[in-house]
Order: structure tokens, then C-alpha cells, then sequence
């Protein structure tokens, strides 16, 4: 049993936390080669949240999780998703904000569509 | 002088760099009158976005100020660890080589096409913080023998100064010492130092080189003393390094109430009238000036002296009685313009206060008006300001009139801080004087333009000048409440001692808790302006602010050190933004049209030349502890693909 919607969140954040690993990691972003983020403390807030909205994603792409967690998940998922997009603008990490759309869009699916897929 | 003098000296003026012709660049500005513009045409507007990376250098020759440098010249420090770098250093490019001096004062010679080393020269400066709070180098100067002799050695000869004083003269085929120059091609410029020498006259800029003429000014800490050495500049042989002559900015009888006074910033060249243009700075201290008269003259001004005798011509002021460190930091920009059907002679000063003076360069008379007009007085026992100072209506001044007002933003991320702060000091406009409570300075002393001035198109008369927005605040501090204020930053804290004065000096940017400007963006832009009309064609933020990583918005541009260069087919190359990028821009519109990253602000000019038929421009990223703490030793050089 799972949940496409948090699929889809888990796949947007974890491509995003590839980008992000090399916003930090190279010299230049990733199809952004004016943007140098380098070991920058913003580049690792990238990281970092990505990461934990991968995590975030998967855990809401199933349904063993309590109601409680579930709700707070979703709410923190949604300032995540927001937050890093936002930090993807000022990285100047087009597709970093790309794919925090598709997180969103998971998002939405997974809030939107209670009934998980089987 | 004799007709063989005066012709000699007519064609030295014709084999002089007036301008940066046949695609070379031979001085700091590009060419003696500080034009900063390239006659190059094969990287255009419709191109420059095809503009790559042919090659990167790391001279090795880069310090932090906290780690010790991967590669060390010149005698270290206790612990190995030098004070950090500051290296704007305008690359050379004459004798088919790309010259550049280091912030650890040596000279490096590039082939121009790979940067592969042909040769380096080691000073062995001492690498310590002698006049300024890091290691500083603007590059050096190229000279080269009308005749030169066939199999004699140094016929063409590469200058470098340091921090401690010594002016190097080196072959610029081979990097050896030119044994004629100085004591075995090393002039001791302290020798000179013999009115209140304090700390050594540093060699920061390279000298100006016209015909076989060294003119050299230095650069001291007119913050720290009320007395110290007072400003004068030298022209020396070019061979030997013997003084031609000096002018005295201060009159002997001042000398035990004040100093400096001095020219440390680049210098322009007539050519063809001989005359010399120096910008010369305040007198010391900085920011408390009783004991300095008030009619004090040539201080704080534009001013041309004879090439050939170092006889004053003439004089502009524009800053009466310094308060705020304002000195006249950039060569004016020499170019003829079209005014009223006539061709009129010009100079353009760019200045700290946001001013542009476009005078008649032959007898120092403005083109556009100036106009003296009533200040703000000092409320400072026992200080005195002037009651007028100079001020310019046109062309329009390059930072607004009064500083532009709290910033929302940065006072609700503070709780109000910004608005509470600003309702304490003393405000009352442009040439607000320093105060006990308190003074916002607007412009202040890393406002308007810095020592890169501007640059101008020769045919149109189109000139382009960066520019800086910074509002600071100018707090004097009894004499015995300083000590204890001070123990806490030190002098790099903002603190000027002015030590033989009752005050000294805090100056703070005008910052919330947080890091963030209080004053409305944008921090930086670039203008342009038609010098026949005076008018402003254009006015764009420039530059971005990078903190943390987070580029802030473009309409928010960066405080801007460096300056730009035009080149013929109309770019605009300028590094100088705290966002570690070069960029070149459409001198017709202000409009980026391509943008790179570099390692650290490229707060140097960029050099733009030609090399077996092709052109390249390269900038140093050196970075300035002013724009951020970034620094770097890296060197790039960018042309279109092949």
C-alpha cells in the first residue's frame, strides 16, 4: 500500500537533494553555471532539506504512519517544500526550484487523495 | 627648455600609451588618460554571450588573514600567518607578455594566450600590515626605452612597489634586477620619509610612467596621527630612480599641525600638453581637522602639475576642510568632448561624495557649473567646518542627494532598529559633520566612486562610472573613553585613533543586528552619462549582494570597488560586485549580457587586449575585506571559442 502523492514528493526531494549535493559540492549549479554556491552555508541548508523531505516523502508515501505524525509531516513538508524553493530562487537553482513544484504537486496529490493505491 | 628638449620630449609624447591603441593595455587605466578603452572589436554585443574560460592562474600568493598561505615569500610572521590580501591589481599586457604584481609583492609574467609563467621576481617584501589593515597591491608599471641598445639588459623594465617602501625595477624580458635603478635595482622610497615618518610610505599603486618619468605617490594611515608625513609626489628617472623632482601638496608651515595630504590613488597624463593630473587626498587625521586651517588649499582636490618641472598649473578643491575622508581617490579621466560646436579639453573627476567634475582640463574652470552652497556646521568644541562646500547639479551626482531612508524590510526583521537608531543621530544632509552622538554620513568615506573611476568612449563621449550606496555613521569619542571603546574592534573594528587630537573615531556602517544594510537598496549601480549634454543616459543597479550563498535581488545591485572598461564594438567589462561575478554589459542600455563566476569580487580593472589576432580580457579576483571576506589569488582570462 502506498501513496502516490507522497511517491511523487519523495521522488521531487530526492533529485532535489542531488542538485543540491552539487550546488555544494561543484563549482557551479547544475544548469545554472553563473551560480557559484559552493560550501556555502546556504548550498547546505539545501542539502539538508531536501534530505529530510525526501525522508518526509517516503514516510507519507505510506500508511503506517500515526494520524498525528502524519498531519505534522505534511504541515512541515509544506514550509519545507516552500522554504527550500525559496532558497532555490536565491541559490539561483532553477531546477532545484523545478523540482520542489513536483514535490508540491505530490504534496497536493497526497492531501488531496486520502484513499491510498493498492 | 631648449628645442632639442622640446622636440625630445614631443616624441616621447608620441610614443607614449595616450590611448590603449594596437590592443594592448600598459597601464592600470589602460592608457595614460585614464580612458580605460580598448579600440577592440571582435567580442561584441551580438557575441559576448559565446565568451569563454581560456585560462585560469592561481599565482599561490593569497592570504586569509587566519590560516597560513600555501606558499609563502617574503619573510612570515610570527606563526606563519600574514594579514589578508587585497589584490586589485590591474594586469599588464605590453612586450607580448601579461604582467601582474602580487599582494605578496611579486611580479609575475604570463604568456598572454595560456598564462603559462615565463618568469616571476620575488621583492622578499615583508609581508606585514605596515600602513594598511591587509596586504594590498593595485599591479605595477611598464616602461620602455625610446632607443633602446641592442644586447643591454633592462631596455624595457617592469616597476613594483611594496608595503614597506621599496620600488623594484626588473628587465621585463627576464624578471632581473636592473642593476642602474636604485641600489641594485631596489630604490629605498623611505629615504624620503623625513618629516614625521610614522610608518613607511607604502607603494600600493604602481607608479605612472610618461616618457622616461616615474610619478609616484604613496599611501599611508592618515586615520591613526594627527601629524605624519606629509603628501608629496616624486618623479624619478625611469633608469636610475634619481628624483627629477617633488611637489609638496602641504606648505612647510603646517607641517607640525598635520599630514599626509597624499596621492595614492593613479594618476592621468596629457600627453600632449605635459601636464600630470593628480588626485590628492585629505590631510591627517582623518575625521577631527582643528588644527588644520580651513583655506588650506590643493588638499582634497583635482590638480595638474608640468610633467617636466612639477610646477603647479593648477588646482580644483572639492572638498573644503575634510571631515569624512573623502579623498580624491581615482585619475580623472581625460577625453575631448563636443561642447557648443567647439572641442573643449575635458577631465572627469569621479569622487567619494557621489560628484562628477567635468572641468577644462587646461585651466581647471568647470564645464557644467559648480556651485558653492551653505553645510551642515560641527557642533565639536574647538573644531571648525567649512561653511560651503562644492556641489555639482550636472551632471546628475552618481548616489541620490540624501541618503535614501530606512529599508522596511531590514527594520521589521529587526524589531525597528533601523528607525530607532536613525532618530538618535545627527542628519542634516550631505557634509553632515562627525558628532559625539553621532553623524549618518552619505555619502561616506566607501560611497560614491572608489578608486577605479570611470571609463569613457573617446568618439561619443560616453562616460560610464560605478558606484556605491552606503550609509555610515561617524562617531567621535572623547580621548579618555577611546582606549576602552577601541580595545574591543581595534582599528579594522572601524576605530581611528587620531592619536594628538581630544577625539577619536568610530565609523560603523549603518547595519541591523542581523547583518542587513538599514538603508533602501540599491547598494550599487552603473550610469551612464553624455559628457557634450551632461546628461544621464542610463542607471542601472549593478552587481549583487551573495550572502551565505543567497544571491539577493538584482534591483538591489552590491556596493561596487573597481571600475569599468569600454571597448570600441560597445561592452562594458566591469568586476568590482561582492557577488564574485564578471560581467560585460551593453553600453548602449545598462543591459548584462553575459556573466561569469570568478573565485572572489573582482574588485581589479579588467585589461582587455589582443594577442596574435585575438582578443581576450582577463580580470584578477582578488577580492577586498571592504565588499566581503572572501579573498583569492586567481587570475582568468576570457575569449570567444576558436
Amino acid at each position: 500500500m502506498r501513496h502516490d502523492g507522497g511517491l511523487l514528493m519523495a521522488l521531487g526531494a530526492g533529485l532535489g537533494l542531488l542538485v543540491a549535493i552539487w550546488g555544494f559540492l561543484m563549482p557551479t549549479q547544475l544548469l545554472a553555471p553563473t551560480s557559484a554556491t559552493a560550501w556555502t552555508i546556504g548550498a547546505a541548508v539545501s542539502v539538508a532539506a531536501t534530505a529530510v523531505l525526501f525522508v518526509a516523502g517516503l514516510v507519507l508515501a505510506g500508511t503506517a504512519a500515526p494520524r498525528g505524525l502524519n498531519a505534522f509531516l505534511l504541515i512541515g513538508s509544506l514550509i519545507g517544500i516552500l522554504g527550500t524553493a525559496l532558497a532555490g530562487c536565491l541559490l539561483e537553482s532553477q531546477l532545484l526550484v523545478a523540482l520542489m513544484a513536483v514535490c508540491l504537486v505530490g504534496w497536493l496529490l497526497r492531501v488531496l487523495t486520502r484513499r491510498p493505491s493498492f | 627648455m631648449t628645442r632639442s628638449a622640446r622636440l625630445a620630449a614631443v616624441l616621447l609624447a608620441l610614443a607614449a600609451p595616450a590611448a590603449a591603441g594596437e590592443g594592448t593595455w600598459q597601464t592600470f587605466n589602460g592608457d595614460l588618460m585614464a580612458q580605460k578603452f580598448s579600440p577592440l572589436t571582435e567580442i561584441t554585443p551580438e557575441n559576448v554571450g559565446d565568451l569563454t574560460m581560456v585560462w585560469k592562474v592561481h599565482t599561490g600568493d593569497v592570504s586569509d588573514g587566519v590560516h597560513r598561505p600555501t606558499r609563502m615569500h617574503g619573510p612570515a610572521t610570527a606563526g606563519g600567518v600574514v594579514p589578508p590580501t587585497v589584490w586589485s591589481a590591474t594586469p599588464l599586457f605590453a612586450n607580448d607578455t601579461l604582467y601582474l604584481g602580487t599582494p605578496f609583492y611579486r611580479i609575475l609574467a604570463l604568456e598572454p594566450d595560456t598564462g603559462k609563467l615565463k618568469w616571476s621576481y620575488d621583492s622578499h617584501a615583508v609581508l606585514e600590515a605596515l600602513t594598511q589593515p591587509d596586504l594590498k597591491n593595485r599591479g605595477v608599471a611598464y616602461w620602455a626605452a625610446e632607443t633602446p641598445v641592442a644586447g643591454l639588459p633592462c631596455q624595457k623594465r617592469i616597476y613594483l612597489g611594496t608595503m614597506d617602501a621599496k620600488l623594484h625595477a626588473v628587465d621585463a624580458d627576464t624578471g632581473k634586477p636592473c642593476a642602474d635603478f636604485g641600489t641594485a635595482g631596489v630604490l629605498d622610497f623611505n629615504s624620503f620619509n623625513t618629516s614625521h615618518a610614522k610608518w613607511p610610505l607604502s607603494l600600493l599603486q604602481p607608479p605612472t610612467v610618461f616618457g622616461d618619468k616615474l610619478f609616484v605617490g604613496w599611501a599611508g594611515k592618515d586615520w591613526a596621527e594627527a601629524v605624519d608625513s606629509p603628501g608629496s609626489v616624486y618623479a624619478l628617472d625611469a633608469r636610475t630612480g634619481a628624483v627629477d623632482w617633488t611637489f609638496d601638496v602641504l606648505p612647510k608651515d603646517v607641517l607640525a599641525r598635520t599630514g599626509t595630504a597624499n596621492v595614492w590613488a593613479s594618476m592621468s597624463v596629457d600627453p600632449q600638453r605635459h601636464l600630470l593630473y593628480i588626485p590628492v587626498s585629505s590631510p591627517s587625521p582623518n575625521f577631527y581637522q582643528a588644527a588644520v586651517p580651513l583655506d588650506l588649499p590643493i588638499v582634497t582636490s583635482v590638480t595638474a602639475l608640468d610633467t617636466e618641472t612639477g610646477r603647479l598649473v593648477w588646482s580644483r578643491q572639492l572638498v573644503h576642510h575634510d571631515l569624512w575622508d573623502l579623498d580624491t581617490d581615482a585619475a580623472p579621466t581625460l577625453v575631448d568632448i563636443d561642447k557648443d560646436g567647439a572641442q573643449v579639453p575635458a577631465l572627469v573627476q569621479s569622487s567619494k561624495q557621489g560628484f562628477l567634475y567635468v572641468l577644462n582640463r587646461e585651466t581647471g574652470e568647470p564645464i557644467y557649473p559648480i556651485e558653492e552652497r551653505p553645510v551642515p556646521q560641527t557642533d565639536v568644541p574647538g573644531e571648525l567646518s567649512a561653511a560651503t562646500q562644492p556641489f555639482v547639479d550636472r551632471p546628475a551626482r552618481v548616489v541620490p542627494d540624501r541618503w535614501p531612508g530606512v529599508f522596511p524590510l531590514a527594520d521589521w526583521l529587526s524589531g525597528g532598529y533601523c528607525t530607532r537608531t536613525a532618530a538618535k543621530l545627527r542628519d542634516e544632509g550631505s557634509f553632515t559633520p562627525p558628532s559625539v552622538k553621532g553623524s549618518i554620513t552619505y555619502p561616506a568615506t566607501v560611497g560614491g566612486t572608489e578608486w577605479g573611476g570611470g571609463a569613457v568612449d573617446p568618439r561619443s563621449g560616453i562616460y560610464v562610472v560605478n558606484s556605491s550606496s552606503v550609509v555610515q555613521i561617524y562617531r567621535l569619542i572623547p580621548r579618555d573613553q577611546y582606549d576602552d571603546a577601541a580595545a574591543r574592534g581595534g582599528e579594522t573594528g572601524g576605530f581611528s585613533p587620531m592619536r594628538g587630537t581630544p577625539y577619536g573615531l568610530q565609523l560603523t556602517t549603518f547595519l541591523n543586528p542581523i547583518g542587513m544594510p538599514c538603508w533602501k537598496p540599491p547598494y550599487g549601480t552603473l550610469a551612464a552619462y553624455d559628457l557634450k549634454t551632461g546628461e544621464r543616459l542610463w542607471d542601472v543597479p549593478f552587481g549583487q549582494v551573495q550572502k551565505w550563498g543567497f544571491y539577493m535581488p538584482e534591483s538591489w545591485g552590491s556596493v561596487t570597488i573597481g571600475g569599468p572598461v569600454i571597448t570600441a564594438s560597445g561592452l562594458i567589462f566591469a568586476g568590482a560586485s561582492m557577488d564574485s561575478r564578471v560581467r560585460a554589459l551593453d553600453l548602449r542600455t545598462g543591459e548584462v549580457l553575459w556573466k561569469a563566476p570568478v573565485a572572489a569580487p573582482a574588485v581589479a580593472l579588467p585589461a582587455v587586449y589582443s594577442y596574435q589576432g585575438r582578443q581576450y580580457v582577463v580580470f584578477v579576483a582578488g577580492g577586498n575585506s571592504i565588499l566581503s571576506p572572501r579573498v583569492s589569488d586567481e587570475v582568468v582570462a576570457y575569449a570567444l571559442p576558436r
